[in-house]
């Protein structure tokens, strides 16, 4: 018996909200350096950085997209009552830190709760290793790439500019070149979180025999997974743009620019490899990078350990309250 | 003596055995990440130690202060 389409299409809806929270959630990342800088006006930043997050689709691939279908687990037990399972306690995690004005990841508790529903569903052997090894290890990886870059494009920067001595000009110069840096990091932020979400999609219509396992991502999902991303940046919220922009350190437009450049750098890199990041660790890298390069004063490690901890919490917080779904779920079918 | 450890660059150096220490557990295709970041944070904390160095010699007025 094949799946009802009407549970089908309500669980892709639930999906596409997810990418919608997942942009109204993250868009701080994209936009909180050209807001703290003031470059942009919140209102103006939303928009430019949804626009970036559409169009991202034309430039970077699918690969993330099958590593969250066939990599996170077994895609063979993969059914709507999973996904249902993951997506709600994953959009759970999201709303609590989104409320507790924590920058923690979008993409790591859709994880969790994908790993959460499937152990759920049949044990703990369907958790491809692979799979796990590759986003375990770049949950640590991603930040770390983002400060090192952080931290060497801004003392490269200031290198180059020390000997200028109009302040002024070199500054009004990174305002118009970090206009290019958040379009980047939008680009980068769309094809790599927008990617989650058309996996989950691509797994479920496996799931349910629409697609083949080996079949690449329909272009509609692809394109309605940009879609809602877009439009939730453009909802943004603003408590996590205030501790993204201002309570981990204070950017000049310099700053901003070297944060930006060095987080898109890592999110172009991991979104070619297929590697699924949470963009709001690799901004935090790279913010936490250009403060260092100051003093270490500069960055707030109180406001740092508060995010540190939601990081750690989400995968198993996002898999518990998955697990706990799909219980209740199994038991009302 | 306290004044010449420099605290950035202790992180980094820890940063570098972290990322040393989590490349035997990346897939084999990525493991040069976990390398490649693990030399680079020597580097940065080798670099920002010499600059601390080099610091506090030129400012000796500093230096007294501590």
């Amino acid at each position: 018996m094949g799946t009802p389409a009407i549970l089908l299409w309500s669980v892709i809806g639930m999906a596409l909200i997810f990418d919608f929270v997942n942009g109204f959630h993250d868009a701080a990342n994209s936009i909180a350096t050209v807001v703290a800088t003031r470059v942009l006006t919140p209102f103006k930043a939303v928009l430019w950085a949804a626009f970036w997050n559409f169009i991202a689709f034309a430039v970077l691939g699918t690969e993330v997209a099958k590593t969250i279908a066939k990599g996170v687990v077994d895609p063979n037990i993969i059914s709507i009552g999973v996904v249902f399972a993951g997506l709600v306690g994953a959009i759970f995690w999201n709303v609590l830190t989104a409320w507790l004005g924590l920058p923690s990841s979008s993409s790591h508790a859709l994880i969790g709760g994908m790993i959460g529903a499937g152990i759920a569903k049949a044990g703990g052997h369907v958790v491809v290793l692979k799979g796990l090894r590759k986003t375990g290890t770049f949950i640590v990886f991603s930040p770390l790439l983002g400060l090192a870059l952080g931290f060497s494009v801004i003392v490269l920067i200031m290198w180059i500019v020390h000997r200028i001595k109009n302040v002024d000009r070199t500054n009004k110069t990174f305002r118009v070149l970090q206009l290019f840096s958040a379009a980047a990091f939008s680009l980068g932020h769309g094809a790599n979180d927008a990617q989650k979400t058309m996996g989950i999609i691509l797994a479920l219509l496996i799931g349910a025999g629409k697609v083949s396992e080996e079949s690449d991502v329909p272009l509609w999902v692809v394109l309605s997974a940009h879609t809602a991303i877009g439009l939730g940046t453009m909802f943004g919220g603003w408590k996590i743009v205030k501790t993204m922009g201002n309570k981990l350190t204070r950017l000049q437009p310099m700053g901003g620019f070297a944060a930006e450049t060095s987080a898109a750098a890592t999110l172009f890199f991991t979104s070619a490899k297929g590697i699924p990041v949470s963009t709001t660790h690799t901004i935090t890298g790279a913010i936490v990078g250009v403060g260092s390069s100051q003093r270490l004063s500069a960055v707030r490690w109180g406001v740092a350990r508060r995010v540190l901890w939601a990081w750690i919490l989400t995968i198993p917080g996002a898999a518990a309250v998955a697990a706990f779904m799909y219980w209740i779920v199994s038991v009302l079918s | 003596m306290k004044s010449w450890i420099d605290r950035r660059a202790v992180i980094f150096y820890v940063f570098a055995v972290v990322s040393f220490a989590l490349t035997p557990l990346a897939p084999t295709e990525y493991s040069y990440v976990g390398w490649i970041l693990g030399i680079a944070y020597v580097v940065l904390g080798s670099m920002s130690w010499l600059d601390r160095v080099a610091f506090w010699r030129s400012n000796p007025t500093r230096r007294k202060r501590g």
